[in-house]
């Protein structure tokens, strides 16, 4: 397969015609033999001879090989496509990196290949030099810790790699060496600080450790040197004269000349930040808090979904287009850890604090250094406490077998409740709680009663190990807004209840005005004007008397029959009303919801019929206007033909449809009547529902949390690039400050749902198709599931079931006794 | 010891581009639509704002000191009246409630009249070898958005076009890994591409470490021979 392409020696010219579509794959082995061409699935190979020395090609080594892959897309540029996202190719990246204009011009583009070898060596040897010496020093400073004094103090945090520390506390008056002991001893205690409550797996101990000094005269090797002239003023990182890390970091840039004059020291990046307090809740994190539960957010994925499609279909084509990807460092890796280092770092510093000021108090005549730390650290553990945490823990166990007992009853009874109310006979039947609102809110309530102990019980659970998941706020959030929101509406539905059974008598009464003036009354009133040529309207009288009678029958039949047997019970049923205000504001409100549906059957009736008949007509008229044309329509091939219909088709075609077109008037106006009344029914109970999803889902614990202490509610991080800097002085470092500060969740972000929920109904009521709908005649569907879904987006889709429950239940409550049992063992020890 | 910010040559149709002296940790690049002087619009909105805190004022005064009261002159007396009037008025929902209902208006148009914000600011800023972070002002002066894209997230920082109604704009985004979209830099502004090119070439060489990366930047093509 040796052989050459182009004749030429040292050069390798690879032809293509810019044609669409063509690719072009040049595969470049490292070891120098063979150049192999791809054009169309035929593989041309050539032989060349590349001038690379063994010794300075890294890949060699694996005996990987790169691959060039040259690609003329639909936009007529000469793209490349990464093949590799290995840490040397991408040299080979940047040479893609041309933008060819081709255009409809034909333009041959031959690459020397030279080149690519030298641009590929040049790269390797840097990359293998920088990523030995980073280029900048990140340090991460914490601004609520400065000590008081200016006196020597050092400086422990974590050390994730040479070119990047978190500082978490500064601890003045203290010897090195002794701090270095104090962490290392906190090590070796039966339980070592990386596994005390709270911190157990969240760090890598190993990178905890001493890692500078604030205003220290003497020298040592650590990597950082600070000094402060005043508290408020900003650290400032020196050189040492010692062959520190930085020094060879100087001396290696330098050396180097790669930056040039201006800078003589690799440059320091300062982060100021604040430390969240973790007692208090408080956390960064790069992702806003998501308040709802994970698969229910995405629950308007298939509205937005085409948006979307088109969307991916750009970044497709930008990722591919993207020729400059960024190799993968450890470095990088790392900058996740960050903020998990920066959320522990106020526990663990304070933790580190009580221990060096308790190794520092004891008498030092009879145990070394390490002991006295052990010592210390069990004094601060347990103290008499025990015996009264002892006491409570035997009185809480006591009460959670009782609730456990109570919890699997309630448990049981709540699951053949819902087994009822979720009961379909057939697909086509609907449920029970999609029919009415009352055992929809009744669905709701007894889900989330069913939640809740696995909520707790997770959330008990996440508490021992804080810091080492991000899942343990939202759920916080989410269980207590829950909760509060249930307190709420028991609040309010007391008031509401209260205040209904007090004015049962003027509720009746109006409630009796309505059904005889408004339900029957008002719409016979209203049906008699309309067979009496309404506002002068001439309408055909037979058909109107006909539509008429109908309905008057209709409604007659309804009011008349059957509502008179219902009204001595309204006050009765005003009464439960009220009375299931105790159990909630959002009961009354779903009764009356129901009640309004339940009233107002007739409407409802009437409403189909007419629409029925409208449609029906307008269809006719329809046809009858293509034969009137002499066309008609093909449904096979879904359009209008020209048919030749006979004599007597023609005639009475054309005789049926005037009969239709005049007596269409009439029958729009009592459809119109009817979509009307309908109408209103919809906006009142869309209104009744929409203050019942206020009620059951309004994100009042998250916005409290918002006002009381926005860092419980992060919406990601920000800096922000303090203005002076410092620029080189002596040995001083150039050093650019930069504040992180964490951003507040955004109110609109709390009220997302609320945005969907809005342009949901605006889509389904309110939108042109539906109006098009309503005048045709045809059937407006209230998609009630469809509403509901915002109600339901803080509980998980399949409720846990019973055994699950008593599962959880039962290694809960094994977790509490081996816990009594070790308190138990505590005392008696003593 | 100091450090500057400098306007950068680059300014065009009312943008004014702004950016920190670029050290090598850091840089920043402010765009914004401040105007330079005081137009007409801008003496309005000053004169706005007085007449709602005049009008706000003046219902205040109006309503802890009823214009038919007299004012006594010792000082104490005044204080208790007040006092008084406060009381009285807070009690009794009926007395005053119109002036409450104006004072409640009042105090409504000058937190409006505040709350916009004249004119739009977006930057980007660069931390070299950690990430980039793009931050745009919001319509209010209360809003105001920005993102934190850490390295190891971006795919790439582009300079594309797009089409905005009829014409064909260029704009700087950054591609971010797996997220399925562009964060569009200077969203807003949109400023011209003689701007975004320049800024497009000075963030590439800062991002990343590798001085080689650097050097071979979109400036270098290798040369094509014929």
């Amino acid at each position: 397969m040796d052989h050459d392409i182009d004749g030429s020696q040292n050069k390798l010219g690879i032809r293509g015609e810019n044609r669409r579509r063509s690719n072009f794959h040049i595969h470049l082995p490292s070891t120098p033999s063979i150049t192999t061409l791809t054009r169309g699935g035929t593989s041309i190979s050539g032989a060349r001879s590349v001038p690379v020395s063994s010794a300075n090609s890294p890949t060699e080594e694996n005996g990987k090989s790169f691959y060039l892959s040259l690609r003329n897309s639909q936009y007529g540029r000469q793209q490349y496509i990464p093949e590799h996202t290995r840490r040397d190719v991408f040299l080979e990246k940047n040479i893609g990196l041309h933008s060819y204009k081709v255009g409809k011009r034909r333009t041959k583009v031959i690459y020397k290949y030279d080149e690519i070898f030298k641009y590929r060596e040049r790269v390797r040897a840097t990359i293998k030099q920088s990523a030995a010496h980073p280029s900048v020093t990140r340090v991460f400073w914490p601004t609520d810790c400065v000590p008081q004094s200016l006196e020597p103090s050092v400086l422990v945090g974590f050390r994730n790699s040479r070119s990047d520390y978190v500082v978490i506390a500064i601890f003045p008056g203290i010897n090195i060496t002794r701090m270095a002991d104090t962490l290392r001893g906190l090590e070796t205690l039966e339980q070592p600080l990386s596994e005390t409550a709270g911190l157990k797996g969240a760090y890598d101990p190993s990178k905890l450790a001493v890692i500078g000094t604030v205003n220290f005269k003497s020298k040592h090797g650590l990597p950082l040197v600070v000094e402060m002239s005043s508290r408020v003023a900003r650290p400032r990182f020196y050189t040492q004269e010692a062959p520190t890390a930085v020094h060879k970091l100087n001396g290696h840039a330098k050396l180097n000349g790669e930056y040039g004059m201006e800078s003589r020291a690799m440059p320091f990046q300062v982060i100021f930040y604040e430390r969240p307090l973790p007692r208090r809740l408080q956390y960064f994190s790069f992702m806003p808090i998501t308040l709802e539960l994970a698969d229910r957010s995405s629950f308007n994925a298939d509205e937005d979904r085409k948006k979307l499609r088109s969307r991916r279909v750009l970044v497709d084509q930008m990722t591919k287009d993207t020729i400059f990807g960024f190799p993968q460092t450890d470095e990088e890796n790392c900058i996740n850890n960050w903020i998990n280092e920066i959320n522990l770092s106020h526990e663990l510093g304070t933790l580190l604090e009580n221990a060096v000021s308790l190794a520092a108090v004891l008498p030092s005549e009879s145990h070394s250094l390490k002991d006295r730390i052990v010592i210390g650290t069990k004094l601060l553990f347990s103290k008499t406490k025990n015996l009264l945490s002892f006491l409570w823990s035997l009185l809480a166990m006591a009460v959670m077998w009782i609730l456990i007992g109570g919890l699997m009853l309630y448990r049981v009874a709540s699951e053949a409740v819902l087994m009822i109310i979720e009961w379909q006979p057939k697909s086509s039947i609907p449920a029970l709680k999609d029919i009415s609102a009352t055992i929809q809110q009744l669905d709701l309530r007894l889900q989330q009663a069913c939640y809740w102990p696995i909520q707790y019980i997770t959330l008990r659970n996440q508490k021992s190990n804080l810091f080492s998941n991000t899942t343990f706020h939202p759920e916080y959030i989410r269980f207590y807004n829950s909760l509060w929101l249930v307190a709420n509406d028991i609040i309010i539905g007391a008031a509401v209840g209260a205040y209904i059974i007090d004015n049962r008598d003027y509720i009746v009464s109006f409630v009796d005005y309505c059904i005889n003036e408004i339900l029957t009354t008002g719409l016979r009133r209203t049906i008699e004007w309309l067979m009496d040529w309404p506002g002068g309207l001439k309408l055909n009288n037979e058909l109107a008397a006909f539509f008429g009678e109908l309905f008057l029958w209709v409604i007659e039949f309804w009011g008349g029959r059957y509502l008179r047997i219902f009204k001595p019970y309204l006050p009765d049923i005003v009464y439960l009303i009220g009375l299931s205000g105790f159990v909630g504001a959002t009961f009354p409100i779903a009764l009356i919801a129901d009640l309004i549906s339940f009233l107002t059957i007739q409407i409802y009736c009437c409403y189909l019929a007419s629409a029925r008949i409208c449609n029906w007509q307008l269809t006719v008229l329809l046809s009858l206007f293509h034969l009137f044309r002499g066309k008609r329509r093909n449904v096979l091939r879904n359009r209008i033909d020209s048919c030749d219909y006979d004599l007597d088709q023609l005639l009475i075609g054309t005789l049926l449809f005037t009969l239709l077109t005049f007596l269409l008037p009439t029958v729009l106006v009592f459809y119109l009547t009817f979509a009307c009344a309908r109408l209103g029914i919809i906006i009142i109970n869309a209104m009744l529902e929409s203050s019942l999803a206020l009620l059951n889902h309004f994100p009042l614990f998250a916005i409290m949390l918002r006002l009381k202490d926005s860092k419980r509610l992060p919406g990601g991080i920000e800096f922000d690039l303090v203005e002076e800097s410092a620029i080189g002085e002596e040995n001083c470092m150039d050093t650019v400050y930069i504040r992180l500060k964490p951003i507040a969740l955004p109110v609109t972000a709390m009220f997302q749902q609320y945005f969907l929920l809005s342009k949901r109904i605006q889509r389904h009521y309110l939108s042109l198709r539906v109006i098009a709908l309503l005048l045709t005649g045809q059937f407006v569907p209230i998609q009630r599931s469809r509403l509901y879904s915002l109600q339901y987006s803080m509980l998980p889709e399949n409720r846990y079931g019973i055994w699950e429950l008593w599962f959880r239940l039962h290694v809960f409550s094994v977790t509490v006794r081996a816990e009594v049992k070790e308190k138990f063992a505590l005392i008696t020890s003593r | 010891m100091s450090q500057t910010t400098t306007t950068t040559g680059i300014t065009s149709a009312g943008l004014t581009v702004r950016r920190t002296t670029p050290t090598k940790a850091a840089v920043k690049y402010t765009i914004s639509n401040k105007p330079t002087r005081r137009t007409f619009g801008s003496f309005l909105r000053i004169g706005y704002r007085t007449f709602c805190a005049l009008l706000f004022l003046f219902l205040l005064l109006h309503r802890a000191v009823p214009l038919s009261t007299t004012v006594p002159l010792p000082l104490t007396h005044y204080t208790i009246q007040v006092a008084q009037q406060f009381t009285i008025s807070t009690l009794s929902s009926v007395h005053n409630s119109s002036i409450d209902i104006a004072l409640i208006f009042a105090a409504v148009f000058l937190a409006v009249s505040f709350l916009p914000r004249e004119y739009t600011e977006e930057s980007i800023l660069v931390l070299h070898d950690f990430g980039i972070q793009v931050s745009s002002t919001g319509k209010t002066r209360l809003s105001r958005t920005s993102q934190f894209i850490p390295l190891e997230l971006i795919q790439d920082v582009v300079l594309n076009e797009g089409f905005r109604g009829f014409r064909v704009i260029y704009f700087l985004a950054v591609v971010v890994k797996g997220r399925g979209r562009l964060l569009v830099v200077f969203p807003n502004l949109l400023p011209q591409r003689e701007i975004l090119e320049e800024i497009w070439r000075d963030i590439r060489s800062r991002m990343h470490q590798h001085p080689v990366s650097l050097s071979v930047g979109p400036n270098t093509y290798i040369e094509e021979s014929k």
